[in-house]
């Protein structure tokens, strides 16, 4: 169960699957020594999140996915308590529709975290204690 | 009073965590409250730069660059501090930087402060996104915003104006003007000095007195006082120092001074000596030391050209000190004037301004990590023709040993050089101060309104008063402004007659602080010309030590020594960019020669103070040019209207135009090498050593001769003095006397 919430609306969605991976910012390059080098700006967590066509079962959830999508102030929660703030990238609407059928729209999008983490900027501290 | 922070983190590598804070308030105390910000994240940091002039050595003003971006508004906070910014255009807000090396900090820790000022009130904006309909008129814009800041201490000094001015619709009194309406204090510091007494042999026996000088030093902590009290208006407490420091320059006083005419036109070299004048003595100077017995004084009429509704107030007011932007501007122009490196210095609620010796902004050596880029340039090793600064005793008469004519007292009527001075103006930049002893003429009285134009009744120093057999001489009403620097000395005041740097360990006279600082200059271009560009991709990969302990944003300053392959460079330009983390150093090679390998001495900064300079020798030039005719070697040179060289004549054409000796041949259109200071030698010279040198013309081999133009004959009208003979073949270059026969 995955909770999305844009401003204050929340809906609550089965997700068909959902993988987290770190995503690096930093600033690199080679001296003219040769000696590579590397300043980490910060590290934040990416979701990449993949919802069903069985779990957008009413126009809704359709809607609501919608709208999460075209409006700011962004959040996901996996335990509907505790809110990560994030961002999308720009694009069209990423919906599939399994068969070409129209009822049956499958949602494939990838979360950014707003914030680089915990400890801000700091490329050892990637994961809190739930892999999150 | 709010406080707004954003911080910038990242790791460095090599380093560990690096936090740069930026603070912005409208109060200055608050900068430096480690509590109680409002974290806003609106900003992008971009450059904070630290140059030195490259030429001169002079720093300028410090700036820190950063935007902020509508579109990273998303909280009330930062809405308000955005607004809070934008009001910079008319309302004080200041801003300093931290850079915190480690992961356990102290917010707004001054040991930590990259930089302190004030944002300018002037902002360039791009827009991103309108919105509302087309042909709507409000479109509220998405901007980003790129501003800029000054450093504190010249952002502190620029808001003190030395003139009244309207500011925002309100006058605001200058500080000038604030000394002059101080009625009780002009009284007390304006003084008439006493130059000589004593009998001239076998005539008269006179006194002269230089009037309306003020200690320069006293006026200057008049300022100071004054400027630290305006600040205080807005910074409550704040402290103003000025650090007192002796010259880099020294300064030498003629050992004559009157001169009694009458009967036919008289040698117009022959001055009556002042017994027991510290001539040749080489003066320390010691500024902001209103006690010090070396401080300098100066005419009054600098500070207000209008004292005693004198009768050139009119011609006054170029040189006046008020006409400086404000007190920063002022103080660069005096540092400059006296061999000094300015720097402002922030302490705990207040700035220090020193003035110090040039040699001093060398410091320690320091080590790069790495480098992405480098980028050297060598040009030929050229000098420039180029004259930056000039300088006028006033309105009449050129800086140096320069004579003016007046018939009688106060008559506006005199044979003035203005016209030779229009084109000093247009190109250079003029000095406050110079070493000009000028001297004033008097036309002989033949009555009825008649005056004898070549001959003289008396010659005698500028602003000066003169009691001859204990009564007034009547040529006393000629009182004005005059920007020399007068010395006092054993009791006495002596107007500066030339000043002294020491040129590869070896005292060096320069009859013109103009030409001292062109010589700079000169040196500047030819030590300079190897420029390295390097961007390290650090910002804290500096190290005091060669194994790279301790490395530290902190240890590369402005004339940080770094040496790169045996060549020492000296540091004048750091970028540090707080968004890429990387500093961007401009150095430059000490030895002209490097670039072919040669041995280098690590002498950065080539500012003749003492001890500092590279080797010269007589066959040196100090500049170069072009010939407009054909010259010869140890001719005296002046130069035309044209820009050219040509060979000096006794001529009024030549009237304020000499530059030097030419050091070789040349046809028209030729370069020829010039020497303008120091000494200058010819073999086939067989002169009287002690006795001057003069122009002239009609001299079988040369244009110099030891005996001078005694009376105007046709076209030759110039009494133009070069030097003295310090040995059978050689010349001391002094430009002692350059005038002419009306």
């Amino acid at each position: 169960m995955i909770y999305l919430k844009y401003g204050t609306t929340a809906m609550s969605f089965i997700e068909l699957d959902w993988k987290s991976k770190p995503e690096l910012n930093s600033i690199s390059g080679d001296t003219l020594r040769g000696i590579t080098f590397e300043h980490i700006n910060n590290a934040r967590r990416n979701y990449d999140i993949t919802i069903s066509a069985d779990a957008i079962d009413t126009q809704a959830k359709y809607d609501f996915l919608e709208s999460f999508f075209c409006n700011g102030a962004r959040a996901v929660s996996f335990d509907g308590t505790n809110y990560i703030d994030v961002v999308m990238k720009s694009g069209d609407f990423p919906v599939d529709w399994l068969e070409n059928a129209r009822d049956l729209p499958q949602v494939k999008f990838t979360l950014r975290a707003k914030n680089p983490g915990i400890t801000r900027a700091t490329g050892e501290q990637l994961m809190n204690s739930s892999g999150l | 009073m709010p406080a707004y922070r954003q911080i910038l983190q990242y790791q460095e590598d090599g380093i560990g965590l690096v936090t740069a804070e930026m603070i912005v308030s409208d109060t200055f105390a608050d900068l430096f409250i480690p509590a109680g910000f409002i974290d806003v994240d609106i900003f992008d940091f971009n450059d904070s730069v630290k140059d030195l002039e490259e030429a001169t050595g002079v720093q300028k003003e410090d700036e820190f660059e950063f935007s902020m971006h509508a579109a990273k508004v998303s909280t009330a906070d930062e809405s308000a501090c955005f607004a809070f910014i934008l009001q910079s255009e008319s309302q004080i807000r200041w801003v300093a930087t931290f850079l915190h090396e480690t992961a356990n900090y102290t917010s707004a820790d001054r040991d930590s402060m990259e930089f302190v000022g004030k944002i300018r009130p002037s902002a360039s904006g791009t827009d991103f996104i309108w919105h509302g309909n087309q042909w709507e008129t409000d479109p509220h814009p998405h901007r980003e915003w790129k501003l800029k800041a000054q450093s504190f201490g010249a952002a502190v000094l620029d808001s003190i104006n030395l003139e009244t001015e309207t500011i925002e619709g309100v006058s605001v009194t200058g500080i000038i003007n604030q000394i002059i309406a101080d009625s009780a204090w002009v009284s007390a510091n304006i003084v008439d000095k006493q130059m000589f007494i004593g009998d001239i042999v076998g005539t008269e026996s006179v006194e002269l007195w230089i009037l309306r000088l003020v200690n320069f030093n006293s006026a200057m902590e008049k300022l100071r006082v004054l400027a630290e009290a305006r600040i205080q208006e807005t910074i409550p407490g704040f402290s103003l120092v000025f650090n007192s420091a002796y010259s880099g320059f020294k300064f030498e006083t003629l050992d004559y001074a009157y001169r009694i005419g009458g009967g036919s036109s008289a040698d117009l070299g022959t001055y009556y000596k002042i017994s027991g004048s510290p001539s040749g003595y080489a003066n320390d100077v010691k500024i902001f030391d209103a006690n010090s017995i070396n401080s300098p004084f100066v005419s009054w009429f600098l500070f207000d050209p209008d004292f005693e509704d004198n009768w050139q107030k009119g011609n006054n007011d170029a040189y006046a000190f008020k006409g400086r932007k404000n007190l920063t501007t002022l103080l660069y122009k005096i540092a400059n004037n006296f061999g000094f490196y300015l720097s402002f210095k922030y302490i705990s609620n207040g700035i220090e301004v020193t003035f110090s010796p040039s040699a001093s902004i060398v410091s320690e050596p320091v080590y790069i990590k790495d480098a992405v880029k480098g980028s050297i340039n060598i040009d030929a090793v050229e000098k420039s023709v180029n004259k930056k600064y000039k300088g006028h005793a006033h309105h009449l008469a050129v800086e140096g040993a320069d004579c003016y004519d007046v018939k009688f007292e106060n008559d506006a009527m005199m044979a003035t050089t203005s016209k030779d001075m229009v084109a000093d103006k247009a190109n250079s930049e003029l000095l406050p101060l110079t070493t000009s002893p000028t001297f004033v003429s008097y036309f002989e009285d033949r009555g009825g309104f008649i005056w004898q134009r070549d001959n003289y009744v008396r010659t005698y120093p500028h602003n000066a008063r003169v009691l001859i057999d204990g009564g007034l001489a009547s040529h006393d009403s000629n009182v004005f402004t005059h920007t020399s620097i007068y010395i006092y000395q054993g009791g006495y005041i002596y107007p500066a007659s030339s000043v002294g740097a020491k040129v590869d360990g070896v005292e060096t006279w320069f009859p013109k602080i103009a030409d001292l600082l062109n010589a700079i200059q000169v040196r500047g271009d030819q030590n300079y010309k190897t420029k390295y560009e390097i961007e390290a991709p650090y910002l804290c990969g500096f190290s005091l030590n060669s194994n790279g302990s301790s490395p530290s944003w902190k240890n590369l300053k402005l004339g940080s020594l770094i040496t790169l392959d045996a060549v020492d460079y000296a540091v004048y330009s750091i970028k540090r960019n707080y968004q890429e983390h990387r500093t961007n150093i401009k150095i430059v090679n000490v030895s002209k020669f490097a670039f072919i390998e040669q041995a280098v001495t690590p002498l950065p900064y080539s500012i003749p103070s003492f001890g500092t300079l590279p080797g010269e020798s007589v066959a040196v030039p100090d500049s170069y040019g072009i010939a407009g005719e054909q010259v010869y070697a140890f001719n005296v040179a002046v130069i035309g209207d044209d820009g050219k060289y040509y060979n000096a004549q006794d001529i009024q054409e030549h009237h304020h135009k000499f530059v030097g000796f030419f050091l070789n041949n040349a046809l028209t259109g030729e370069n020829v090498n010039i020497k303008e200071y120091g000494d200058v030698t010819n073999p086939a010279w067989h002169w009287t050593v002690g006795l001057p040198v003069w122009v002239r013309v009609g001299e079988t081999t040369s244009n110099v001769s030891q005996s001078p133009l005694t009376a105007k004959d046709g076209s030759h009208v110039l009494v133009l003095c070069v030097g003295v003979a310090i040995s059978s073949n050689t010349i001391q270059i002094k430009l002692i006397r350059d005038r002419k026969y009306a």
